[in-house]
Formats: structure tokens, C-alpha cells, sequence
């Protein structure tokens, strides 16, 4: 291999816990890196649900810090997702999580790019499938 | 519950926006509804802490029965309603305790057990818990063109309430009588606007010049303060002290320090996310307090008085110099 041809980086498929699934939940922010371990360790995740559980025109409620975010789920057609990390100096992609639920989520008054969004992001699961079939 | 007002157990009933309706007073029936005229007065508790609910009361009572509230006139009933801020918290219980308790505490003189039972047959009240969820999730919307402001919650809760009055209850308004922290005129004309029939006076300090106001006041204050106790009781440990809900409040300031959590900061239920005090250990002292530092993309825009413009953000964003948090397309549906 010469020094200028890009080395693609290896998919480990070896990382992947099957013994659980994983829900996400795309929101409008942005946050500093969170370690693993805080991750996988909070408690705090139930209280961004109102009790009851709340549905705004059946699209689902959460509250953040003060913010009504409401979110779709996305389907993806015979698609699986999973949750992936990159590790090492070549940035192996770790395949961690088979992904049950994939939701995004907008800001209570900015709703309508919830539309735009799923349909940008549907339209590159469909491009990058034309390109690599 | 029966040890708390029906407006407490309203509140309580979800960490959303409740109404109270009380029942129609004796002395305006179903009969002399339409006949008797009655002065209404409004006012607000709890419009700046950062702990519970804003507490919005109107009450009403026939006009013929304001010369028995704090007058000085010879019908004067001598119960002492007033500005709220100036009475104890045992006289301002021991006041709306008179309206919403079944029983007349039988120890007291015959007199006053008459004087009670007349100003229940009297006076009747609406109230309006706006949650600190709602005040924060409405003063918190994207864009910012779509805020709902401190202001405008304040003014739709109290023009409903009037509505309520007027087209529920069907009470022949007389007057209503306000009690307002902002400019008095501007407000005056919106109600005008919306209820052309009705006559207003909005004024500062009219908790304290006016007896229905004052009956008003204490209401909103009793109702807000033991909701606010209630809530403590129900998520906090007993002897966790909220404090008065201001920064200035050492209690207040200690709680906020001590029960500060990574993700959530605190409890939605009953904290206000929109008071700049939050600020401070949210986005300003992530590491300090041990919070997790969360973007918005107001914060990628500009701050303070431009982000209500709405209109100037537009042109002071820059997509490219940002890093992640936002997409072109993102940008595109703004513009």
C-alpha cells in the first residue's frame, strides 16, 4: 500500500452485545463528550418524562432543562441500526448496539423540521443503498 | 386531601397549567344571577422565584358587599384582607381558610361565626397555577419568535379567567379591578379589546386599594404557598428547604447548590429553567458543579434582548462557523 492511499477503517462486529437493545433519541443539542461509564450510569433519564407520559398530535413529549422537545419515531425500511464507537489509532468501528427504536426530536415551535429532517435523512439511507448495491 | 383548599388539590392534580372554579356564592343564585352586579379583582403570587407555580386568582363578590371589606365603614366585617406581602402567613391562611373550609371553628364568638358564614355566602374565586413547567417550556420554545413570555402567559391566564366569569358563570361584571406589575395603560386597553362591555381598572398597587383585590392576593398567595409545600412534602425530603425561591434566599441558594443533578439540574415539577439564576450551574460552572454542559442552538446565535428579536438572529448566523450542532438544512428552514 503507498503512503498516500487512505486506509479504510475495519468494522468489529465482535463488540456487539445481543443481550440488549438500545433507543435513540436524536435531540436539537449539542453536548460536551460523556464518558461511557456516565452513560450507561444515569438515573436521570426517566425524569425527562412527564408522569403521566405525554403525546403532542401523537408524536411523543419529553422535557429537558426547562425545553419541550417533541419527536417521530423513523422507520427505516428494511434497514437495521446500531449503535457504533470508534476505537484505536485506525478507528475500528465498534458495532455495540442493535438500535429498537430511533426517534428525532425538535423543539416545541420548530416541529416542522421534524419533516425536513426525516425526509433528509431517509433520502441518504436510500442514496448511500444505491451506491454500495 | 381534605386538609388542603380544592385550588391546592387542583394544582397538585398534574405538573401542568390547572384552573379552580369555585361554586356560585349564596347571594348571587341562580334567580338574581343576571341582576346582581359584581366587582371582580385580580392578582398574581409567586411571579419571581424560581421554585412553583405563578398563582393567578380572581375574585368576585356583589357590590353591594365591598363596604364590608376593609372599609372603616360601619358594615365593615373587620376581617383585615389586604395586600398579601403585608399579612402574616397565619393571618393569610387563617383569611382563606374562611372561604374554603366547610366548618366554622365553633370556639369562635357568634358574631364572627355570622361575620364568616356571610363573607362565604359572598365571595366567590377562580385561580389559574401556571406550572413551572409550562412557564419554562413556553418561555423556552425555538425559534425565538415563538416565546411565550412571562407577560403574555400572565395576561391570557387572567383574560380567561374573566371569560370564565363572564361566559361560565354567566356573573352580571360590573368592574374589574387589576393589580399589575407592568404598564398599567397598555394593559388596560388589551383588556378593554378583548371585553368592550366590561370596565376596568388596571393598577399598581391595587392589592392594596382595593378590598376584592386584596381578597384576591391572598388567595393567589395562600394557594401558591402551600402548593409549593405540598410538592416540597411529595418529591423532597422533609428537611430539604426550598427557601423563598429568590437568589438572594441563603436556603434557596443551598438547595440549588446541593441537589444539583448532571443531566436534569432539577426537578422539572417545580423549577423554573427559564430564571437566569439556573444559568450559573447549568452552562456557566459545568465543571464546578458537575453538570453536563448542553448546547442549544440559541446559544450558537446571540444572547440576551436579540434573541427576542427574532428577526436579527437570522442574520447573524454562520453556519460554517459552528461545528456540529446544526445542519445547513437546519439553517435553511429558519431563513
Amino acid at each position: 500500500m503507498s503512503d498516500d492511499e487512505q486506509q479504510l477503517p475495519c468494522v468489529n462486529l465482535k463488540a456487539l452485545n445481543s443481550s440488549y437493545t438500545i433507543d435513540v433519541k436524536m435531540l436539537p443539542c449539542k453536548t460536551s463528550s460523556i464518558s461511557p461509564d456516565k452513560v450507561y450510569k444515569t438515573t436521570e433519564l426517566d425524569q425527562l418524562y412527564p408522569e403521566p407520559k405525554e403525546t403532542t398530535d401523537g408524536k411523543e413529549v419529553l422535557y429537558l432543562r426547562g425545553r419541550k422537545l417533541i419527536g417521530e419515531s423513523i422507520v427505516l425500511e428494511n434497514q437495521t441500526a446500531y449503535l457504533c464507537n470508534k476505537s484505536g489509532s485506525n478507528e475500528t468501528i465498534n458495532v455495540e448496539l442493535k438500535v429498537d427504536f430511533l426517534g428525532n426530536f425538535e423543539r416545541e415551535g420548530n416541529t416542522s423540521r421534524l419533516t425536513n429532517e426525516k425526509e433528509n435523512l431517509l433520502e441518504y439511507v436510500e442514496l448511500t443503498n444505491n451506491i454500495m448495491s | 386531601m381534605d386538609h388542603l383548599p380544592d385550588t391546592v388539590n387542583k394544582l397538585l392534580s398534574s405538573s401542568h397549567t390547572e384552573t379552580y372554579v369555585s361554586h356560585i356564592p349564596a347571594a348571587i343564585n341562580e334567580e338574581n344571577i343576571s341582576t346582581t352586579p359584581v366587582i371582580v379583582g385580580v392578582d398574581e403570587a409567586g411571579r419571581g422565584p424560581i421554585f412553583g407555580s405563578m398563582v393567578y386568582s380572581a375574585a368576585y363578590m356583589p357590590e353591594t358587599f365591598e363596604n364590608c371589606l376593609n372599609t372603616g365603614d360601619a358594615e365593615d366585617l373587620k376581617f383585615g384582607f389586604d395586600d398579601s406581602k403585608k399579612l402574616t402567613d397565619v393571618k393569610r391562611d387563617e383569611l382563606f381558610g374562611y372561604l374554603w373550609r366547610q366548618t366554622t371553628d365553633e370556639n369562635l364568638s357568634e358574631e364572627k361565626q355570622q361575620s364568616i358564614e356571610k363573607l362565604k355566602e359572598n365571595i366567590g374565586y377562580v385561580i389559574t397555577g401556571i406550572s413551572a413547567r409550562d412557564i419554562s417550556s413556553g418561555m423556552s420554545k425555538y425559534p425565538p419568535t415563538e416565546i411565550y413570555n412571562l407577560n403574555e402567559q400572565a395576561h391570557d391566564t387572567t383574560m380567561e379567567m374573566i371569560r370564565i366569569l363572564k361566559e361560565d358563570n354567566k356573573l352580571n361584571i360590573k368592574h374589574v379591578f387589576i393589580d399589575t406589575v407592568g404598564p398599567p395603560a397598555s394593559y388596560q386597553k388589551k383588556l378593554e379589546m378583548k371585553f368592550p362591555d366590561l370596565k376596568f381598572t388596571v393598577s399598581k398597587k391595587a392589592d392594596s386599594i382595593y378590598p376584592i383585590v386584596s381578597v384576591a392576593s391572598v388567595i393567589a398567595k395562600v394557594t401558591r404557598d402551600m402548593h409549593l409545600k405540598e410538592l416540597n412534602k411529595i418529591f423532597l425530603r422533609e428537611d430539604i428547604n426550598l427557601g423563598s425561591g429568590y437568589p438572594s434566599d441563603p436556603n434557596t441558594v443551598k438547595y440549588l447548590k446541593e441537589n444539583v443533578t448532571s443531566l436534569i439540574g432539577w426537578n422539572p415539577v417545580f423549577t423554573r429553567f427559564s430564571w437566569n439564576t439556573t444559568n450559573n450551574y447549568l452552562t456557566e460552572n459545568n465543571e464546578k458543579y458537575g453538570t453536563l454542559e448542553i448546547k442549544w442552538e440559541d446559544d450558537f446565535i446571540t444572547t440576551g434582548r436579540k434573541r427576542k428579536n427574532g428577526g436579527d438572529i437570522v442574520s447573524a448566523m454562520k453556519p460554517s462557523m459552528y461545528d456540529g450542532v446544526l445542519t445547513a438544512s437546519s439553517f435553511y428552514d429558519i431563513n
